[in-house]
């Protein structure tokens, strides 16, 4: 009997060490696999309860608080508070035990709770038990900018965004309505409750920023991108002469391409560009074709995800049900797209992207709103380096296209707004919404030395009138600009 | 070092493991000394005085690891379920007390366990009488599904735990006498050889029984336990492969039979594959078990600063009583639980050990049985909540919640001794 004994045994013996494999399989080896899945963040409450206990680090912009933790006399030991309410709103995000969190206080989850970045310390405060401190998360955005864009647009629906062009940092990103994430993330679980079906219910859909999560035809902003196009891949000159036309008829389409307040239009690129005539570059768009004039698009960020640190809006020449859809398009189509109707949509983030552009010699710049992440003591233990990809165009080209520009604004569509100074360039844009008898969108996309602004005011405009871009949403782009140049000079 | 003051000495280092538990415990939650660490203290010498006397005075030559293993087990146990439920904490320790009492009396009363071989038809009967016990209309009690349970006035019990003792002593006590018939082959069906059907039938009939009870019962971890039971047994008396393989394939056989018969064993091997997708429902308490031992990591997060409250089992099961493996895996981490499976493997060796040196064949197979339920069944239930099987509902031995099981185990403990006592040579 004594052989069958060993064996039986063995057998057991055999069964612990599996056992005690797996065990260090569930609990050390594959830990943090088991406990990262999206199953376990949603379920294990242990994940958030953990979290509260911990000290998150503030979000500060400009040396002012956007949010920050603190103590309480619940279960939950700390509560979130967002001093500057909706100024920051849309960007911060919200820290909500209900609701989860969202933008800023989410993608920087991380460096808030203080697992990020990995110190060699954290082991030792593990061990003994010592609850980790958060990480600071420094906004690259202006509080006093993003206050000039608030009351810049005041109770006009719409958005603002203003970024450096050299670096992708993002200034201003402005959006009304906005909202306040303070309610969301209080421990009263009822008034977060309340304060959560309000938002949602809200048809001007606070939690939804304009100006980097919105898309709107760019209108006549977009002719910036079909110049670019004609320039750089359509073998034409600012001199190259386009016939004059009051109206221009497209294959297969009962209504005619007509030019703002029924005029006519026409001469050179640069002439075109100008006065923004709608027919000149509708000729322009069937000249390219959809290849050049789609390659061109996605050189300046469209029809890919925007790049933006937090959640954003992609911008694409051809939106189906609200994404990018397959770039190939009938030719009437493409002479629409080519000054920014048909199916064009982009955010003002995008067109701050490709002001920024013709501003820095044809880089795109990779755009963020976080600048730094600071230990508790002041330490930076992480910076986001800029990024950026070009250039969109040879050098030639990037002198004509921001020479235009400049003469946009001098001459052009854009003097209504009135901007003193150099180096200061911009494009007025008017775009239909599709519904007939509804008040158009207008634009104003613009660059000056280190800034570059797209503005876009909802249902702001007169069809009839190519010049309401510049007289409404001009001032605000301007407000923002000069805001940028007093406090640059001090 | 003679083996009782080794005993001792190990029984009081368990004490003060147990203690300085306790006290951990407070100092987590309360920030505070615990108020009854004095009476604790005092509780802890009065236990270890009372079966060290009884060791000593009734198997003095006995092996000297069991009791404190079974003793650190049932002391840190105790502890841990007094941190998960404060309530539960005095029924625990009421009924260790009851665990030494039966444990001394099982020395004081078998003072050869040869005496026992006797009673083996007897022990049959009893054995499945007190599983069929729960089935009784008036007394019998379904907790989450599986009927086992039998009340007496205020007194649960859970007659399938003592059953498996009894019934471990009635095979060791049968195939102790028909070993040698039984090995010689006198039938053959196709390419097995097996004994003359009148040796066998006996076997079979409180084997078939049992298993129909239990599935009747809807008690899987049992179901298991009891033919793990059978076939390390048959297989040890008769020396011959063919049984256990024959054991194997009905098991493996019984497992398709009744995941395609019982819904409740489809659900239970569906969470065990993939508990994820079943995150609401079936899944959650072996999903959540899992988190509880990833959290713990390699040292865990200290007694009392997990949250193991989390598992929030349901239906019938409960923490203390089905994921203690798991509290103590959060708050212990890896060394805990490696703490634990190790002591059980030390058991599992001391107990075949015992096995190995038995002089008679009863005894022999007796000790391999009853260190067969106390392994297999710590093993069910450790790899049932670290999803390495699919979780059964049994118990820890010795560290779980539970009278019935801790009164079983503490006997179980007790024969050990005793036939290690006899066959100690000096």
């Amino acid at each position: 009997m004594n052989r069958s004994i060993r064996r039986v045994a063995l057998a057991l013996g055999l069964a612990f060490a599996a056992l005690l494999a797996n065990l260090n399989l569930v609990q050390v080896s594959r830990s943090s696999q088991i406990l990262g899945t999206e199953t376990a963040k949603e379920w294990n409450r242990r994940r958030i309860i953990n979290e509260y206990s911990t000290e998150r680090g503030t979000i500060v912009a400009g040396g002012e608080v956007v949010a920050e933790s603190r103590t309480t006399r619940d279960a939950l030991k700390y509560v979130r508070r967002y001093p500057l309410g909706d100024l920051f709103g849309q960007i911060s995000g919200y820290y909500s035990f209900r609701y989860g969190a969202w933008m800023v206080e989410s993608k920087y989850n991380g460096y808030l709770t203080g697992d990020e970045p990995s110190k060699p310390s954290d082991l030792l405060d593990d061990f003994l038990g010592r609850p980790r401190r958060g990480n600071t998360v420094v906004l690259t955005i202006d509080p006093e900018l993003q206050r000039i864009a608030r009351a810049a647009l005041g109770r006009q629906r719409g958005g603002v965004a203003a970024i450096d062009p050299e670096t992708g940092e993002v200034l201003a990103l402005w959006g009304n309505p906005s909202y306040d994430p303070g309610p969301l993330s209080t421990h009263d679980f009822a008034r977060a409750d309340r304060a959560w079906s309000r938002l949602n219910a809200d048809p001007a859909k606070p939690l939804l920023s304009r100006a980097f999560r919105e898309h709107y035809p760019p209108g006549s902003t977009f002719k910036i991108i079909t110049a670019a196009a004609a320039l750089e891949l359509g073998k034409m000159t600012p001199a190259t002469r386009l016939p004059f036309d009051r109206a221009l008829h497209l294959p297969g389409q009962s209504k005619p391409v007509r030019n703002f307040g029924g005029s006519t239009c026409g001469g050179s690129v640069r002439r075109a560009l100008l006065v923004s005539c709608n027919t000149a570059f509708a000729r322009i768009g069937l000249r390219l074709g959809w290849k050049k004039l789609y390659d061109m698009a996605t050189r300046f960020g469209l029809n890919r995800e925007s790049g933006l640190d937090i959640p954003a809006a992609p911008s694409c020449l051809r939106t189906i049900a609200g994404e990018c859809s397959d770039p190939s398009m009938p030719k009437a189509e493409v002479a629409k797209s080519a000054f920014g109707q048909q199916n064009v949509r982009v955010t003002p983030l995008q067109m701050a992207l490709v002001a920024a552009a013709v501003q820095n010699g044809g880089y795109l710049v990779r755009p963020h709103v976080v600048r730094e992440v600071q230990d508790y003591s002041g330490f930076v233990v992480r910076r986001f380096a800029p990024a950026r990809e070009g250039p969109v165009y040879s050098r030639k080209v990037a002198k004509w296209l921001r020479e235009m520009m400049i003469d946009v604004v001098r001459f052009g569509t854009g003097r209504v707004v009135g901007f003193r100074g150099r180096g200061i360039g911009g494009k007025t844009g008017t775009a239909q919404t599709g519904v007939e008898g509804e008040a158009p969108h207008v634009w104003f996309v613009a660059f000056a030395p280190g800034i570059a602004v797209a503005v876009v005011v909802e249902h702001g405009g007169d069809l009839r009138s190519e010049a309401t871009g510049g007289k409404v949403a001009g001032p605000i782009a301007r407000k923002v600009i000069e805001a940028f140049q007093r406090t640059a000079v001090r | 070092m003679k083996p009782r003051s080794a005993e001792l000495s190990l029984l009081i280092l368990a004490g003060i493991i147990a203690l300085a538990a306790f006290a951990l415990v407070s100092f987590a939650r309360e920030a505070a000394v615990p108020p009854g660490i004095a009476a604790h203290a005092a509780l802890f010498a009065a236990g270890i005085a009372v079966v060290h006397v009884a060791v000593r005075r009734f198997a003095p030559r006995a092996d000297p690891l069991l009791l404190p293993i079974a003793m650190l087990l049932a002391a840190f146990g105790y502890v841990m379920i007094r941190r998960l439920d404060p309530a539960l904490g005095g029924p625990q320790l009421a009924w260790i007390g009851t665990g030494i009492a039966a444990f001394t009396a099982t020395l004081a009363l078998v003072r050869d366990h040869r005496s026992l071989e006797r009673f083996r038809y007897s022990l049959m009967l009893l054995g499945i009488a007190l599983l069929l016990l729960p089935l009784a209309p008036s007394i019998g009690r379904s907790v989450g599904g599986a009927r086992l349970w039998v009340r007496v006035g205020t007194l649960n019990f859970q007659p399938a735990e003592l059953a498996k003792v009894i019934l471990a002593t009635f095979l060791a006590g049968y195939l102790a006498q028909k070993r040698e018939v039984m090995t010689i082959a006198s039938m053959r069906i196709g390419p097995l050889e097996l004994p003359a059907p009148r040796h066998f039938g006996p076997l079979i009939l409180a084997w078939g029984l049992s298993l129909a009870l239990i599935v009747w019962e809807r008690d899987l971890g049992s179901s298991v336990l009891f033919f793990a039971l059978f076939v390390v047994t048959l297989y040890v008396a008769t020396a011959r492969a063919s049984y256990a393989g024959t054991g194997l394939a009905l098991f493996a056989g019984g497992v398709w039979f009744t995941y395609h018969a019982f819904g409740h064993v489809q659900t239970r091997i569906a969470a065990w594959l993939d508990p994820w997708s079943r995150i609401e429902g079936a899944g959650f308490q072996i999903g959540q078990s899992v988190w509880a031992l990833a959290t713990g990591g390699i040292s865990g997060t200290g007694l009392g600063r997990g949250h193991p409250g989390l598992i929030q089992p349901g239906r019938g099961a409960t923490i203390p009583t089905d994921f203690i493996f798991s509290a103590i895996g959060e708050e212990l981490g890896l060394l805990g639980t490696t703490a634990i499976a190790l002591l059980f493997g030390l058991l599992v060796a001391r107990g075949l050990r015992i096995a190995l040196r038995s002089r008679d064949a009863f005894g022999t197979l007796l000790a391999t049985g009853l260190t067969t339920i106390v392994g297999i069944q710590a093993l069910l239930i450790m790899a049932g909540v670290s999803r390495l099987v699919p979780l059964t509902g049994i118990t820890l031995p010795f560290v779980a919640y539970g009278g019935s099981s801790l009164l079983t185990n503490f006997v179980l403990v007790g024969l050990l001794i005793r036939m290690s006592d006899a066959e100690a040579v000096d």
